[in-house]
């Protein structure tokens, strides 16, 4: 059948080895009369079978759903309101935060974020010279206690917190935090800056953005309406209302306020580099330019005696006639 | 500290916005007094309330105080610039309410084009106004 489907490359290999090529040859004769195999019913019939049998089982096996890409309608309201960039102050290439404004947050933080969400990442060392000073916080540190040990008895003891202790967490476990808030967890906001798109923008949003869900929306148990959360429906309800915290530098404690003042403070604890970064920039920029000045200026000084020679042609004087 | 340092400061508001109050009521209910003792007795009256609820007031005074600008402004936003996609919201809202939509629309998609609208409109002003 070899033969029948491809006769040329049959006789050709019959052509070196005799013994076989005799048997293919008779078989081929036998068989010449015949349809070729691969155009017969028999192999139409069972490669269907073949198909509809792996696909039976593939059903069997796995469920056709998983065959098939999953179909997804990504809406709007799935995907939230995108928040529009919003002019906060140390958004410019060569801004730095507005420290003010990172001391006010941490307040807000401190008084009204702090009940459910945790700030692991950062320590009150890293407020010295951010925020507040020395002794700030270190009166600060030691107004929460925190278990140290083990002592020399072997037992873990409390002690006021120092510089060097992390901020304490509402919750000692994620199980509490989520029953403590009706099976939402309330996320660790030390890089929740980093970790939403929208970044700043998408934080001020969100904590402004409470509103009544339009018609058709419909609100599981407990939710509240943001339109900037991903789906619409969230567990934190609004929380920043005016004149919730009071600023010890006299600023209106208005719920933008707060909001501009906490979403700084976290952009802070989520990128403390930040200042310095924009400020090696400049001292790159310096640099580089600089760089760039000194070798434009060399290339030409060295350039220079080949730029401004000057190549005369001095044309041999044309051969008297005549004998010499 | 920080209370001591207001508190003169939220006395005095406090006397004002009495004031204005008193004055405000006396405009849409006009009495006549026979002149003296009648506003002599008030004055006392107040200072005497003053003194007894005075911390309470005080407490209350400071926290309504600060007015967040950001619903002004965006009110006026949704009314100029953006009266176009608040009417187009304002219809698909009627028309769901009233149950016209087709099955399980909602008006989500015509809200976030206020809301976009809205915010590019406000959020300048308003950063212009918080420290």
């Amino acid at each position: 059948m070899l033969s029948s489907a491809f006769p040329r490359l049959v006789s050709r290999v019959g052509a070196g080895v005799k013994p076989l090529s005799k048997a293919r040859f008779s078989s081929s004769t036998s068989s010449s009369t015949q349809t070729p195999f691969l155009a017969s019913k028999t192999a139409i019939a069972s490669s269907t079978l073949l198909a509809g049998g792996s696909l039976v089982w593939y059903n069997h096996l796995y469920g056709l759903g998983s065959l098939l890409p999953e179909a997804s309608a990504n809406s709007a309201a799935e995907n939230g309101m995108h928040p529009t960039k919003m002019p906060f102050e140390h958004y410019g290439p060569f801004e730095t935060f507005n420290h003010a404004s990172i001391r006010r947050g941490y307040q807000v933080y401190r008084e009204v974020c702090s009940a459910c969400h945790s700030l692991d990442r950062i320590a009150w060392r890293n407020l010295v010279g951010v925020s507040h000073t020395v002794d700030e916080a270190k009166a600060m540190a030691e107004e929460v206690e925190y278990t140290d040990g083990p002592n020399d008895e072997g037992e873990m003891f409390q002690r006021p917190g120092k510089l060097a202790d992390y901020m304490p967490a509402p919750y000692p476990n994620e199980e509490a935090a989520r029953a403590g808030n009706g099976g939402g967890l309330p996320p660790d906001l030390s890089l929740i800056v980093k970790a939403r798109h929208g970044a700043a923008d998408y934080i001020y949003s969100l904590l402004t953005g409470y509103c009544d869900p339009p018609a058709g929306v419909k609100l599981a148990d407990g939710m509240n309406y943001n339109p900037y959360f991903p789906g619409g429906g969230i567990a934190m309800a609004r929380v920043l209302f005016d004149g919730l915290v009071e600023y010890d530098d006299g600023t209106p404690a208005t719920t933008s306020q707060m909001a501009k003042d906490v979403t700084v403070f976290l952009n802070w604890a989520a990128e403390p580099e930040h200042d310095q970064r924009k400020k090696m920039g400049l001292q790159a920029l310096i640099i580089l330019s600089t760089l760039t000045a000194i070798s434009l200026y060399v290339k030409r000084f060295k350039w220079s005696y080949l730029k401004t020679r000057k190549i005369v042609y001095d044309p041999p004087k044309p051969a008297r006639h005549g004998p010499l | 500290m920080a209370m001591n340092n207001q508190a003169p400061a939220a006395l005095v508001e406090n006397q004002e916005s009495t004031s204005l109050f008193s004055s405000l009521v006396s405009f849409f209910v006009p009495t006549a007094h026979a002149e003296a003792p009648e506003e002599s007795e008030e004055p006392a009256e107040e200072g005497g309330e003053d003194s007894e609820e005075k911390d309470e007031e005080e407490e209350e005074e400071e926290e309504e105080e600060p007015e967040d600008p950001a619903p002004a402004i965006r009110e006026e936003c949704e009314q100029k610039t953006c009266a176009e996609h608040v009417h187009h919201f304002k219809h698909c809202q009627e028309k769901v309410e009233a149950g016209n939509g087709f099955p399980g629309e909602d008006c989500v998609e015509e809200f976030f084009h206020v809301l976009h609208c809205v915010d590019q409109c406000a959020a300048p002003k308003i950063f212009k106004k918080l420290a």
